[in-house]
């Protein structure tokens, strides 16, 4: 049925907004994998489903809202498929079985939230502009995906990942901005 | 179309796939008129082209995600018009076929009690429906069922107002009586 120009231009911008999220929520499926994939090797459900839920809102938001937050969330969720990986492959290993020490824990954690974020810093210099905001969207989303990996080792290891990440971004981002 | 209007649409489109709302307006108004004129022509009914356009074009926009930059946007856009039409053939055909069958399941005899008494029953159906509708399609619906006095607009206004009146009568008769064609 044919509709008023400007009734149509609405329902036309909506159709946009609605395509935008349903195609940015099916873009975040690495999120929905990640929390399958810890509730099934972490067994705690419920942190896993919470940190999860946080990470797929977070990857749906940037990618629908799109430019600078599509290349955040895109670079964030590569880059924290290997944050998850890494204490994952670590402390589920055989090949290592006399690594679950707390000292361990936090060097293999904290190392790799700070390789993610060494990471990300370096991807973010090939951007034009508002490189902080791409920084600071990636690296959340980068250290949820690896804080998944690390439910495990309960709040310590949260903790590594998340600091990790944050000792490797914050100076550039603070430099940055220093010297703009 | 010229090459500077096609350029226009193309850094439109572009921007409005990486999420640059500001490109909305200048898209739409460029490809509105556009669509409209394409399914004009390979519709012939200007009309339905433009229930088709308006179709073609919340698909394009609720697609745009994923529109490939290297492209040419008019291309995608009015291969997804030519489909919308398609579709609304299709649709067409398969209720045109539909209506058969139920045409031939209609009794032929009108002068038997069954036949009268379907008849009673469906003229109060339809006057139970016409009361619900609002005045101004009761206004078109009359008189276009009886060639009374039309209201005073254009034919082209006229019909799109018909049509709306009978879309809405439509709908009516299904929440009353589900399927139109149970009876």
């Amino acid at each position: 049925m044919t509709t008023a120009p400007d009734e149509f231009r609405q329902r036309a911008r909506r159709a946009y907004e609605w395509g935008r999220l349903w195609r940015a929520a099916l873009k975040s499926w690495p999120a929905l994998l990640l929390t399958a994939l810890s509730c099934w090797l972490c067994h705690e459900t419920g942190l896993s489903v919470a940190i999860g839920a946080v990470l797929f809102a977070l990857a749906t938001g940037l990618l629908w809202y799109g430019r600078i937050g599509t290349q955040a969330a895109s670079a964030g969720l590569k880059a924290g498929l290997g944050a998850f990986a890494v204490p994952v492959a670590t402390f589920h290993s055989y090949f290592a079985p006399d690594c679950c020490t707390l000292t361990a824990m936090l060097i293999v954690n904290g190392a790799c939230g700070l390789g993610v974020g060494i990471l990300l810093s370096f991807e973010s210099t090939r951007l034009q502009t508002e490189r902080n905001v791409f920084l600071m969207f990636a690296s959340v989303v980068a250290a949820l995906c690896g804080m998944l990996g690390c439910i495990l080792f309960g709040p310590m290891g949260l903790t590594g990942m998340a600091a990790g990440v944050l000792l490797s971004t914050a100076p550039v981002a603070i430099y940055r901005r220093a010297i703009a | 179309m010229d090459e500077a209007t096609r350029n226009l649409l193309n850094r439109s489109m572009a921007a409005l796939a990486d999420g640059d709302r500001s490109a909305f307006d200048p898209a739409y108004r460029t490809l509105w008129p556009l669509l409209v004129r394409l399914v004009t022509v390979i519709s012939s009914d200007p009309v339905i082209a433009e229930d088709i356009a308006q179709q073609a074009m919340l698909k394009i926009l609720a697609k745009i995600s994923t529109f490939d930059r290297s492209k040419d946007a008019l291309a995608w856009s009015m291969t997804i018009a030519v489909n919308e039409y398609r579709s609304y053939r299709r649709k067409l055909g398969n209720r045109g076929a539909h209506q058969g069958e139920w045409m031939v399941a209609e009794p032929t005899d009108v002068d038997t009690p069954e036949a009268i008494a379907i008849r009673n029953n469906l003229r109060d159906a339809v006057r139970a429906v016409m009361g619900q509708l609002q005045p101004h399609d009761l206004e078109v619906v009359v008189a276009a069922l009886y060639d009374s006095q039309r209201p005073p607009f254009a034919a082209a206004t006229f019909r799109k107002r018909l049509q709306r009146a009978l879309a809405h009568t439509r709908l009516i008769w299904k929440r009353y009586y589900d399927d139109d064609r149970t009876g």
